[in-house]
């Protein structure tokens, strides 16, 4: 029984409320990321230490950005109607993501032996990768999920917003990837 | 400005590439610069482009332009008897 | 029962992921306890968010099932995940007055303690618990029932919207906020927490498992704040009436948009403060200990949402404020343009004004002065809105009902507020006034005196609205006297001890402050008891009072046009803005059209000008 139906012209249509409050979210969440990326210098310097495996970082960095261009391909994809490609390039994502978890798995491994959380870069360290591998995680979550809905349909319909807002969550944990990785790896 | 499937799919190659270059440069950046003003202002640089081109080429930044452009017009418009007037 | 069910789902959920951390702490050899509760919790807020009802309205969705969503109901609607924007509205309303009663006792329990000098009714560990509870439950009335409670029922109202944007979210920021309140009220017996409301570590890192519940009650709150201002925004500024022009646009909905902003932005600084606190207690990282943290980087965090929080706070109080006084003095808000300019302007420099918190703290000295500067520049904007308010007010025939008089103690109280406010903006006066008495006065007169006052004109304003009932006009009055003077002679007095340096977080004192806390400690009691006549009143107008019309103030604006309370869609014809809200004086300003608009005026955008 629905009755909560709209019987007024809303100047906007859903998609466009809908990409508003996922931007509006983005924006919350990139704040929150500020703080952890400022609290760095705080805690530990701009030094970085020796033993941090630089070949891991930058094929980590490479990974998330490849996947970035799979799920722009899904999302293109998915706007020109293109129901197979979509579904490949969702796979590829949730599959480069999931192989990204597994590096920060290794690293965090390898970290654990030369700065633990109870050392100052330790603490950064695994704060950041941290969140930002639990954001990871989600996006994998919110991909799988979106896959599940779409995976017998012949025309995206009223699915463009969850493509959409999937792949859209995804790039900003890409963007996120971009600042943290200087700030772990690269500085001095 | 709506593209053709094949545009957008070229832009993806385009956008990946020039990520990929200041990937790189980022790398060298790090490893040539050793005073760390310098080097974090690069590095910022660098990382501000970066993030510029995902935002804006990949999560289509300019679907949110027209609302903040919405309300910054709503705070600062000044014309109060236009607003009182029936029209 | 939903909240059987959510009950029941929860305590299945803390013993999933209990269950898990046990498992993991028994592989490294930690200790267990604070590991279980957390990753316990986290299952438990979910298990308790599916209970109530979010499964059958949402989760089943992602699974591509159909969802059942039905707002209607008599008074279970009020009991379970209710996405109708009314509904939780008076659910956070109904939740916060228990928890400012709480809260309150709590005050009056500190008072008695403080009436002598010696120790009387807590042990000093005690004191601190229930000083620091009573700080943490005003905060989070504070913020929860003007942002919550008031916005959730009449922004959509104001604004001539269905709904919010987000029906769901919306629901989901209300349900997680009794979960806190449990917490909060837990802390007692697990030891309580004696660091205050702000948290500050090495005690916060260091407090017994009570400190753990109030930090995770703290991130959780935080959630709903952030959410609840996500989905005001995103709101504003796509669900207005067709014809709602930002210039028409009432003064209530503009600072609830500004408050907003601010509370999506700021309070993920204060989640991560503390998760950095979590983190430390549990994983054993080391923020604020050596080697290498620093204390001082929670400060900066913490303060960097806390100090914005307050004009979430005073904003949205500030708006109801204009708001009231422009219908009950029967005249346009005074220049409503700058007001607006104001809300933004404090959006903007609420952000870079939280280092005057850290004056004495040890920061680098030569940040002092920037943000001495800075946070009187926010003085400007504040006092526009003062002058507003007084402008308002000025040479107009005033109707002294009820709300008007809550809303005139707010100019009068938030003068005080503000102007002993300079005194601890100001680096050489406030490094003697730190951490006394002046200061908790200084933030009862903006928060309670400014805010709280308003909240209750509010409450008066739209009760016959919420309820469709009216409220005893004279039960009302009394009210108002009796908390407006006990209230100032509380607070007034209260600067005393804190000029000459009475500190504040402390059970007892030297015996010369004795006086001056003996007439605060009466007047609180007095101040405490005021409540009582409200209490009485709201209960028995809600159920017995007479019949209140559609529009018992004759205001212009959206939500007095509709039936008394609204119907599920809140307006049977939907409105078409077409004039000031505030055009008063002069019969030929309309603010809205009722009835079938035309099919051309439908396809025209809003923004008619």
């Amino acid at each position: 029984m629905t009755i909560h139906v709209p019987n007024v012209n809303h100047r906007f249509d859903p998609l466009t409320i809908n990409r508003l409050g996922l931007w509006l979210f983005l924006v919350s969440d990139a704040s929150f990321f500020i703080a952890l990326l400022s609290s760095r210098v705080f805690v530990s310097g701009t030094s970085t230490p020796d033993e941090i495996n630089q070949v891991l970082g930058l094929s980590l960095t490479v990974l998330l950005l490849l996947s970035s261009l799979t799920a722009y391909r899904a999302e293109v994809a998915a706007e020109n109607n293109d129901m197979s490609h979509m579904k490949n390039m969702l796979l590829a994502t949730m599959g480069m993501g999931i192989l990204f978890v597994f590096g920060v798995g290794y690293e965090w491994y390898e970290a654990l032996q030369h700065f633990p959380p109870s050392t100052g870069f330790g603490t950064v360290l695994f704060t950041l990768t941290g969140v930002h591998v639990t954001h990871v995680a989600t996006g994998i979550l919110t991909l799988g999920f979106v896959y599940f809905r779409v995976r017998k349909i012949e025309t995206i319909g009223d699915n463009l917003f969850a493509v959409e807002g999937a792949v859209k969550w995804w790039h900003f944990v890409d963007v996120a990837w971009v600042f943290i990785y200087p700030t772990l790896y690269l500085l001095k | 400005m709506h593209r053709t499937l094949q545009q957008s799919l070229k832009l993806g190659w385009v956008v990946i590439g020039l990520l990929a270059i200041m990937t790189v440069a980022e790398f060298i950046v790090a490893i040539s610069f050793e005073d760390t003003v310098m080097l974090f202002t690069l590095l910022l640089i660098v990382g501000l482009a970066k993030a510029w081109l995902i935002i804006q080429y990949f999560m289509h930044f300019g679907q949110l332009w027209g609302h903040i452009a919405d309300v910054w017009r709503g705070t600062l418009k000044d014309d109060p008897v236009a607003d009182r007037e029936e029209d | 029962m939903p909240l059987v069910r959510g009950v029941i789902y929860a305590a299945i959920g803390f013993a999933i992921g209990g269950s898990i951390s046990l498992g993991i702490t028994n592989m490294t050899g930690e200790d267990y306890k604070e590991p279980m509760i957390v990753l316990g919790y986290v299952f438990a807020i979910i298990g308790w968010l599916m209970g109530v009802g979010m499964w059958k309205i949402w989760g089943r969705e992602w699974f591509g099932k159909s969802t059942v969503n039905d707002p209607t109901g008599g008074w279970e609607r009020y009991l379970k995940f209710n996405t109708d924007h009314k509904v939780i509205g008076i659910q956070y309303l109904a939740t916060l007055a228990v928890v400012f009663l709480l809260a309150g006792l709590l005050a009056m329990g500190l008072r008695a303690e403080l009436a002598d000098s010696g120790q009387n009714v807590f042990t000093k560990n005690t004191y601190n618990t229930t000083m620091s509870l009573h700080g943490i439950m005003m905060i989070a009335v504070a913020v929860a029932a003007v942002m919550g409670g008031f916005s959730n029922y009449v922004l959509p109202l104001i604004i001539g919207a269905e709904d919010v944007a987000f029906p769901r979210i919306n629901a989901l920021s209300f349900w997680v906020v009794p979960p806190v309140v449990v917490l909060l009220l837990l802390t007692p017996l697990f030891g309580g927490f004696d660091f205050g409301w702000t948290a500050y570590p090495p005690l916060a890192t260091q407090a017994p498992i009570g400190g753990l519940l109030f930090e995770l009650a703290f991130l959780t709150f935080g959630i709903s704040s952030i959410l609840g201002g996500l989905n005001f925004i995103a709101t504003i500024i796509t669900q207005r009436a067709p014809g709602m022009t930002w210039g028409r646009m009432p003064i209530f909905a503009w600072s609830v948009l500004a408050a907003s902003i601010i509370s999506l932005t700021a309070t993920q600084w204060v989640a991560y403060g503390m998760l950095m606190i979590i983190f430390e207690r549990v994983f054993n990282m080391v923020f604020f200990s050596p080697p290498g943290g620093n204390a001082l980087l929670y400060e900066h965090i913490f303060w960097f949402y806390s100090h914005p929080a307050v004009y979430i706070m005073i904003l949205p109080a500030f708006g109801a404020e204009l708001e009231i006084i422009s219908h009950f003095a029967r005249k346009p808000i005074f220049a409503y343009r700058w007001v607006v300019r104001a809300f933004a302007a404090i959006v903007a420099l609420s952000f870079v004004v939280w280092a005057h918190h850290l004056f004495t703290s040890g920061m680098g000295e030569e940040l002092a002065v920037p943000f001495m500067v800075l946070t009187e520049l926010i003085s400007i904007p504040t006092g526009i809105i003062f002058l507003s308010a007084l402008g308002t007010v000025w040479r107009s025939k005033l109707r002294l009902k009820v709300p008007l008089l809550f809303a005139l103690a707010v100019v009068f109280n938030f003068a005080i507020g503000g102007l002993t406010g300079i005194f601890l903006a100001d680096v050489a006066t406030d490094i003697a006034l730190q951490d006394t008495y002046f200061v908790v006065a200084h933030f009862h007169y903006t928060i309670m005196g400014g805010e709280m006052f308003a909240i209750f004109a509010a409450g008066y304003y739209w009760f016959p609205k919420i309820t469709g009932r009216m409220y005893n006009e004279t039960l009302g009055r009394i009210h108002f006297a009796l908390m407006f003077i006990l209230y100032n002679i509380t607070f007034l007095v209260m600067f005393i001890p804190g000029t000459v340096g009475m500190n504040r977080r402390v059970a007892e004192y030297p015996p010369e402050f004795e006086a001056m806390n003996l007439i605060v400690s009466i007047a609180a009691f007095g101040l405490g008891l005021s409540f009582l006549p409200w209490i009485y009143n709201m209960l028995n107008s809600w159920i017995r009072g007479p019949k209140a019309p559609d529009n018992p103030w004759g205001a212009k604006t959206l939500e007095w046009q509709t039936s008394s309370p609204p119907p599920l869609e809140n307006f049977k014809v939907m409105p078409t803005v077409t004039g000031d809200p505030y055009g008063y004086g002069d019969e030929s300003v309309v603010h809205a059209r009722f009835g079938k608009s035309s099919p051309s005026s439908q396809a025209a955008p809003a923004e008619g000008d």
